[in-house]
């Protein structure tokens, strides 16, 4: 129960800043997408291959006993908090910077 | 002047471009080299994507009782071929037939393994799959089955490899009535040419009849989804009982029966039917069954009734019955262990996959809905055939990364996204690794709990999760620790071996920041 409550409140977060990322990123997308229109699509095999290799590891993950299983997953948590954190981090000081050369060129 | 430093950062990034790229021409060529709707086994492979069905039969009369199962495997792992869904339908109006099992088995399934029974008048039901999906016939009848026909129909979502895309109300013919005694039969098929567009064109007069073959077979997919499934049998009530003959005791989920002498085989569980499945009820037909290691037999006994109740079969209960104590059965001075131990109506749907006591319901309705009404509304839509399926795509659940280069951003998230997935989940399925002279290979499920005892892993568990727990605190503890002493934010940064967002931005533009 603890396991599920922690991944749909992880799913959320996930979800939340997916968007976010892809909102901020808006331009750069349009960008890559016009010079790599393939991009897309090869991104989707890397996911399904992701997904294929992962189905068999759940047969392992399976024999794990219950509080082992939540306690991996409160760490793999915690860890995507941190990454979170460090992307976000480099998402500020990379608008800064932008947003100081933009005034710069004004000014 | 760009330092030594700097000069092997820059090596790095065109080193993990280099590989990134490499990787895509891999994949690249994979995708083209795979773009043919595999069919493995069972019948004739080699049916190409561009005419986007599948649409087989396959007579059963050598499907005896025990036989591990006839595996077909329908589209590809890429996003060239999906199938789109599947239909099953198989005819059970065969004299002597009492109940067939259809087990559905894919990585993608919304409900991973699917059983469909029936006794009367055949099933059909549809999955949808954005992937390469197995179907697997297990025969559960008491004797073989004659004269049996398994249909499949495959519908592809229309997608081909050759970068042509068009409606999906445009593409398949998804209906076939295959005679009795032939093997395979596709008129479409044979009316096609290599032109894609010209068989579309030709096609157009079935497209009714394909519409309406996806809504009748998402009605039956809603039905089957809203299935329930119910064990009368409490394992919890077994509890612990020691007669003259040995011990009958629960051990986790498992029943374990030991006889404590060389003579009896039979080991009284000290309860009556009512006390360990309290809400049968007399007249009603109920089914038993379970699962044993070698030691264990293969029936119970009702001592009271006088009668022996033989695993996989039903039996109308009498209140007779219920004041009966139930007697378990092991070989002589072993230990015997009955797994999954069931107790199910005969009259309702009936599962082959363990439940547990009680009452197990799928919830998944309102997507099946809102499915449907995408479908509806995408089938609807006359406008230009050649739009792309990026909708239907996203209809059917499967993956299309519309923005990849957020996603690759976040692709640690995402990787960790679904491994908790994993871990969350409490089933397990056994590893397929396909068929061999015959004979299915596969890794089945391991309950370690049934081998060392429920003390013990309990035991197992608490340590290694506070041993877990005590890492992860701590490497918390010094995380936190690095980011909130002043100072210590470029150590971190150094250590992970990652330059700062402004050298990256310094490479890429050059100059310096002031």
């Amino acid at each position: 129960m603890i396991a599920r409550l922690i991944t749909k409140f992880f799913n959320f977060i996930l979800s939340l800043i997916t968007k976010l990322v892809g909102i901020i990123l808006t331009p750069l997308t349009a960008l890559v997408s016009s010079l790599l229109p393939n991009l897309s699509s090869y991104v989707t095999i890397i996911d399904n291959f992701i997904n294929t290799g992962l189905t068999n590891i759940g047969y392992f993950f399976s024999m794990l006993p219950p509080l082992t299983r939540s306690a991996i997953i409160l760490e793999f948590n915690i860890i995507s908090i941190f990454f979170t954190m460090y992307a976000g981090y480099i998402v500020y000081e990379v608008t800064i910077y932008l947003v100081t050369k933009i005034k710069s060129m004004f000014l | 002047m760009i330092s030594n430093s700097q000069i092997s950062k820059i090596l790095k990034i065109v080193k993990i471009v280099f590989f990134g790229l490499l990787i895509f021409r891999l994949l690249g060529i994979n995708v083209k080299a795979t773009t043919s709707l595999n069919v493995t086994s069972g019948i004739t492979p080699g049916q190409s994507c561009s005419t986007h069905t599948a649409n087989r039969y396959c007579s059963l009369n050598t499907c005896q009782t025990g036989d591990a199962g006839q595996v077909w495997s329908f589209g590809s792992t890429n996003d060239t071929c999906n199938v789109m869904a599947i239909q099953f339908y198989l005819n059970t109006t065969i004299n002597g037939f009492t109940a067939n099992t259809l087990k559905l088995e894919g990585s993608n399934f919304r409900n991973t393994n699917y059983y469909c029974t029936s006794s009367v008048s055949g099933c059909s039901v549809v999955f949808i799959s954005s992937t390469q999906l197995n179907v697997n016939f297990q025969n559960n009848t008491a004797s073989g089955i004659n004269n049996a026909q398994f249909q499949i129909n495959a519908y592809n979502d229309g997608f081909i490899n050759n970068g042509q895309s068009w409606k999906l109300s445009k593409i398949t013919y998804l209906y076939n009535d295959i005679g009795q005694g032939q093997t395979s039969t596709d008129e479409i098929i044979n009316n096609q040419n290599s032109n894609n567009q010209e068989v579309i064109e030709n096609n157009n007069a079935n497209t009714e009849t394909i519409v309406n073959n996806i809504l009748s077979a998402i009605d039956t997919i809603k039905y089957g989804m809203n299935t329930c499934y119910r064990n009368y049998f409490n394992v919890q009530n077994v509890g612990y009982n020691q007669s003259s003959t040995g011990v009958v005791e629960r051990v986790g989920s498992s029943i374990k029966v030991q006889s404590t002498n060389n003579i009896n085989t039979d080991v009284s569980s000290g309860k009556t039917l009512k006390q360990l499945a309290p809400e049968l009820a007399v007249g009603s037909s109920y089914r038993l069954s379970y699962t044993k290691n070698s030691n264990a037999l293969d029936y119970i006994y009702l001592y009271g009734s006088n009668a022996v109740w033989t695993n996989g079969t039903d039996r109308i209960i009498t209140q007779s019955d219920l004041n009966s104590t139930i007697i378990f059965y092991t070989a002589k001075n072993t230990t015997g262990y009955l797994y999954n131990f069931m107790l199910q109506s005969s009259s309702g749907a009936i599962a082959t996959h363990f439940v547990t006591y009680g009452e197990e319901c799928s919830n998944k309705l309102d997507t099946i809905e809102d499915t449907q009404s995408q479908i509806n509304n995408y089938l609807q839509d006359n406008s230009d055939p050649t739009a792309d399926d990026n909708a239907i795509q996203g209809v059917l659940g499967g993956v299309t990364i519309q923005d990849p280069l957020s996603y690759l951003l976040t692709l640690p998230l995402h990787l960790i996204q679904k491994i908790n997935t994993l871990l969350s989940q409490n089933s397990c399925d056994a590893i397929q690794f396909g068929e061999l002279y015959g004979s299915q290979l596969y890794l089945p499920c391991i309950d370690i709990e049934d081998y060392l005892g429920s003390s013990l892993w309990n035991t197992i568990d608490v340590l290694m999760a506070v041993g877990l727990l005590a890492v992860t605190i701590k490497k918390f503890y010094d995380s936190v620790s690095n980011i909130v002493t002043l100072g210590k934010e470029k150590e971190v940064r150094e250590r992970l071996e990652l330059p700062t967002p402004m050298e990256f931005l310094q490479m890429i533009l050059g100059g310096d920041r002031s």
